[in-house]
């Protein structure tokens, strides 16, 4: 009892760390929520466009109001600053610049120029696909009609014209938005709580401190069980807290059995968080030195092994570097419940094999400080 | 004597290990993070074909086959011909994001979501109804119809090649270690002040004048400053291949004046918060992240907000003003918006270095 309380004072001089963490995680949990998608039936995708309208013809209103039923239309004026801001900060991925006397030329069977500015990505492509189509369709139209009145009712009824559009989408946003949240909860763990049970230990490798314990009626061997099983109460502590609030911002993301496995994930993930801690605790004893080299494992590991950047976007040599870090098993885990049909043996084998790397890894941690442990008390009597 | 305490604040500030890992190393370190991570994001988000099957035979088969074309680097989908057992399994699988029956009657399609893949693909077969109900308008002309739905407009792409919108990361990583000399400016200030360290009482006892002492401190802090920002500048541009513009002399120019502001910050801080280190050290780090936080370092689109929404709060970030700065010189021709940067940052370290000033004239020591 006395080395509990002994912890939990050090513990309450870090509360303010242990706040940050959770305080980024629930932004980020909150911000993650409005960003999910509705489910059950196909709704397109509107992309983010800006169009610079200099024509004042029939055709060229008529593809802008075609456009902004179609995708989403910033408004963002002429301003060429503007609209560069905007498209390099991705707030818009397609900018269509229409000419004065573009709707003339183009019925009068001429081929006048388009500009447009790309990001190059799917949106862009899709906004690209959705004004070819509307451009193609009035030139044919127009091709058997002269009055203009016709034209643009054609047009407007050809465009209408959609195919049937099945869906077999479940709740696969409410399962993305637990993923997302139980990945950047890695983060949370590496950098709080590793911090944390770090500068535990540091107080507790204090000479002072050190040489009363050597004279209490306490051995080591129950010194150092008593301080692990305090740090794993914490750490324990630690996780449930992230796992309820992952119940109360996630809510039916993680009422599911793949959100029963991300928990399950976590809690495995937390053992080998704790093991790290162990491991730098007994490496390092200066509590100034604790604070960067926890904070370079932890964005470390996060900007690794896909904590921060999604996994597909990492280059592959990067990806196979992060095989050497515990929070890259941990992901892939987070991230095949995401992309498997359904909760099967075949998925239970990959779930199980990934924990059982990362336990594995918690086990190198513990005979690593375990042997640095040794190392610092055989220094210590010499 | 003024040299002798440049020089011995220079070698206390190297010394100390914790100073040069957070201003020299730290930012090295996050540097090569977001490089490694962020290597992939532009390649990744443009544009790849979509993954699609095609079920079932009607002349419409043929606009899929075209549009797959594995000879053009530019289709829109890489199709599968598949039976619908076969095309489900697929999508279930997430192999291919749908698929969609062709019969002698209206296509359908099965789509696994609401993604922008899902979306070209409804879009074109949407097409196919589109063209059936063109050509009831010229029914004798089936032919012509084709022609001109085959002819697409011409659209010319203008967009430029400074895009890269990651830079930013890199740029705000230059405002953080600028801002982070701030602690350089900090220690270096307690080498003058009484109530700053051991050495500044000693100081303060010595024939050097309190303006000299500090003067020749802030130099030297400035000076360590700009030792590790060169540093940062060699690492990005030769091994992480940043690209800050090509008007090095301007380049220059705004590091210097970063850091100065960096160093202002520092000074202010020294002189006028009656705190421990720890305090201190804590003001200084909590100014630089919330700055590099605003200026896009923890994602970049915030920058973009603060920018839209909350423009004043962004014009008197100093972590901005270095980031928009480097922004300004990455994509325009014109200097009026560098310039804006620049001397906003030289009159932010104006205003700290008076408001320093101030404070340390009331001071006896």
């Amino acid at each position: 009892m006395t080395v509990f309380k002994g912890v939990l004072k050090v513990l309450w001089s870090c509360r303010i760390m242990v706040i940050i963490y959770t305080v980024i995680l629930l932004v980020f949990g909150a911000f993650n929520q409005q960003t999910g998608g509705a489910v059950g039936s196909f709704t397109a995708s509107r992309p983010d466009i800006a169009v610079v309208n200099r024509d004042d013809g029939a055709l060229a209103a008529g593809l802008t109001d075609y456009l902004s039923e179609q995708c989403k239309i910033a408004d963002l004026g002429e301003d060429e600053e503007t609209l560069h801001d905007a498209l390099f900060y991705r707030e818009i991925s397609y900018i269509l610049y229409i000419p004065a006397g573009y709707s003339e030329e183009l019925l009068a069977g001429a081929e006048p120029e388009l500009s447009v500015r790309s990001v190059g990505d799917s949106g862009a492509a899709l906004a690209e696909t959705l004004v070819t189509r509307y451009l193609t369709t009035a030139r044919a139209c127009a091709a058997f009609t002269d009055d203009s009145s016709v034209l643009t009712e054609r047009v407007e009824s050809v465009l209408k014209q959609q195919a049937v559009v099945e869906t077999t989408a479940e709740s696969a946003g409410a399962l993305e938005n637990a993923v997302r949240f139980y990945n950047f909860a890695a983060y949370s763990i590496l950098g709080g709580c590793v911090y944390v049970i770090c500068m535990v230990l540091a107080s507790f490798q204090n000479r002072r401190i050190r040489m009363r314990t050597a004279v209490s009626g306490m051995s080591l061997r129950q010194f150092n069980a008593r301080l692990l099983l305090s740090n794993g109460v914490f750490a324990l502590a630690f996780c449930l807290l992230y796992i309820l609030l992952s119940i109360v911002l996630v809510g039916d993301g993680v009422r599911t059995a793949q959100g029963l496995i991300l928990m399950l994930n976590i809690l495995v993930f937390t053992v080998s968080a704790l093991t790290l801690a162990f491991l730098i605790g007994n490496l390092v004893s200066d509590r100034n030195a604790i604070g960067g080299i926890v904070n370079v494992v932890a964005l470390g590991a996060s900007f690794l092994c896909g904590v921060f950047v999604p996994m597909e976007w990492l280059p592959d040599g990067v990806l196979k570097a992060a095989h050497l870090l515990p929070a890259y098993w941990y992901v892939r885990t987070n991230e095949l419940l995401k992309t498997a049909p359904a909760v099967d043996a075949a998925l239970w084998r990959a779930v199980l094999s990934n924990m059982a790397v990362i336990l594995a890894f918690a086990a190198l941690f513990s005979v690593l400080a375990l042997l640095a442990a040794k190392r610092a008390a055989g220094n210590r009597r010499g | 004597m003024l040299i002798h305490h440049f020089v011995y604040t220079f070698k206390i500030l190297f010394r100390n290990r914790l100073l040069i890992f957070w201003t020299f190393a730290f930012p090295l370190v996050l540097g090569t993070f977001f490089y490694l991570a962020f290597s992939g994001i532009e390649s990744g988000e443009q544009f790849k074909a979509v993954e699609i099957a095609v079920v079932g035979e009607s002349d419409w088969r043929s606009v899929y086959e075209s549009l797959s074309d594995p000879d053009d680097a530019d289709r829109l989908f890489n199709a599968r011909y598949l039976s619908e057992t076969e095309a489900r399994q697929l999508l279930d699988e997430k192999e291919i994001v749908g698929y969609v029956v062709l019969t002698e009657e209206q296509p359908r399609v099965v789509v696994g979501g609401d993604g922008v893949g899902e979306t070209i693909l409804t879009a074109v077969t949407d097409q196919l109804l589109q063209t059936e109900q063109i050509m009831q308008y010229a029914p004798a002309d089936p032919g012509a119809v084709m022609a001109l739905l085959q002819e697409t407009p011409v659209l010319k792409d203008v967009s430029g090649a400074r895009l890269s919108y990651t830079m930013i990361e890199f740029y705000t990583l230059i405002a953080m270690t600028c801002l982070y000399g701030g602690m350089l400016g900090m220690v270096a200030m307690g080498q003058a002040l009484a109530d700053g360290s051991v050495q500044g009482r000693r100081v303060a006892v010595s024939p050097l004048p309190k303006g000299r002492a500090v003067l020749g401190s802030v130099l030297a802090g400035y000076l360590t400053q700009l030792i590790g920002l060169a540093l940062l500048f060699v690492y990005t541009v030769l091994v992480l291949r940043v690209d800050y513009g090509n008007n090095l002399p301007r380049i220059i120019l705004l590091a210097l004046c970063g850091c100065l502001a960096g160093l202002s910050i520092g000074i202010a801080v020294a002189a006028l918060v009656r705190a421990g280190d720890n305090t201190k050290t804590g003001v200084v780090i909590s100014v630089t992240m919330l700055g590099c936080f605003f200026a896009g370092m923890m994602g970049i689109t915030m920058k973009y907000v603060i920018d839209s929404h909350l423009p004043l709060l962004n014009r008197l970030n100093p972590a901005n003003m270095i980031t928009d700065g480097f922004y300004a010189l990455y994509t325009y021709d014109t200097p009026d918006r560098y310039l804006l940067n620049l001397f906003s940052l030289l009159a932010f370290s104006g205003v700290m270095l008076l408001l320093s000033a101030v404070g340390l004239r009331r001071r006896k020591a």
